[in-house]
């Protein structure tokens, strides 16, 4: 991660350093925020608040890891913050009585409009592939998605984890082994 | 046997879909609607500031005057229970003399 970012100005509050920063980051951050949230509207909405965190708290970034680590960082937090908070909001709609709970062919039907997943010729496999990496657990998932979605190496990962790069190896293939045990018994049902 | 094989063709073809993400980009003018919306934030905050302390000055103006006042009621207290401490002396010695009540049993 090559990065050419003026930090002394951006915590010295000064515009140009801010709008560099965010043209150097905006397409990573909003790719990121795309791997954990449903749709573009909402990815660019919490990618906002990364920059806005980002613009508030750069002076206490301490200059230990690199600032895209720190950047990312933000990402993931805000990423599955909004889910969280969605998830709260969700569990006291009357809708989700009916919802299939932790099967994955219940959501299908809702399409994910505009995900760099469902962008893909084989729509309805990109909805599955998604939903399915929506039931992995939290390490799992921001690990495969930063490698798959963000296209980050593993120690780019292990970095932004905070984590050695053999727990990323690890995570990663636990999380391809329960995608595999997910779309297997998904397949087994609907085929 | 057929059906499990076609499973886990299914299974690996929907495994390869990540290998073809294409990366998405930010709809143009990101950087103006960011900033619009720190601007946003920064009024809603200077408005609570504002509602909350509508006028700072006069604030602080009002808590000068009420420690003022504190302080003179509070002298004026402690000067008035001097006083009346020191006539209650008074009247007591007025009313012994007054009724001969000097005797050696009330002297030193």
């Amino acid at each position: 991660m090559v990065e050419s970012i003026d930090i002394t100005a951006l915590k010295r509050g000064e515009e140009k350093a801010f709008k560099e920063m965010v043209d150097y980051f905006q397409d990573r951050v909003f790719n990121t925020c795309l791997g954990f949230v449903k749709n573009r509207m909402e990815a660019e909405d919490v990618a906002q608040e990364v920059f806005m965190e980002a613009y508030s708290s750069v002076n206490h970034f301490r200059e230990e890891a690199s600032f895209s680590t720190w950047i990312y960082r933000i990402a993931i937090t805000k990423s599955l913050d909004y889910i969280r908070r969605k998830h709260r909001k969700k569990r006291f709609a009357f809708f989700q009585q009916n919802d299939g709970g932790n099967d994955i062919r219940y959501s299908i039907s809702h399409t994910e409009t505009n995900h760099p997943l469902s962008q893909l010729e084989d729509k309805e496999r990109a909805e599955v592939i998604y939903r399915a990496m929506k039931k992995l657990p939290q390490s799992q998932r921001v690990a495969i998605t930063l490698h798959k979605i963000e296209g980050l190496s593993y120690k780019e990962i292990s970095k932004i984890m905070d984590t050695s790069i053999s727990s990323v190896e690890s995570l990663i293939h636990r999380a391809k082994m329960k995608l595999k045990k997910l779309l297997y018994d998904y397949y087994k049902r609907t085929l | 046997m057929k059906t499990k094989d076609k499973i886990e063709k299914e299974v690996e073809l929907t495994l390869s879909v990540l290998d073809k993400v294409k990366k998405a980009k930010v709809k143009p003018f990101f950087y103006e609607r960011l900033k619009a919306r720190i601007e946003t934030r920064q009024t809603e905050q200077i408005h609570f500031f504002q509602k909350l302390f509508p006028n700072l000055s006069l604030g602080i103006l009002g808590l000068v005057i009420l420690i003022a006042l504190n302080v003179l009621v509070f002298v004026h207290v402690s000067k008035r229970a001097t006083d009346v401490e020191y006539s209650r002396e008074q009247c007591l010695e007025t009313f012994v003399s007054e009724y001969g009540l000097e005797s050696e049993y009330y002297s030193d």
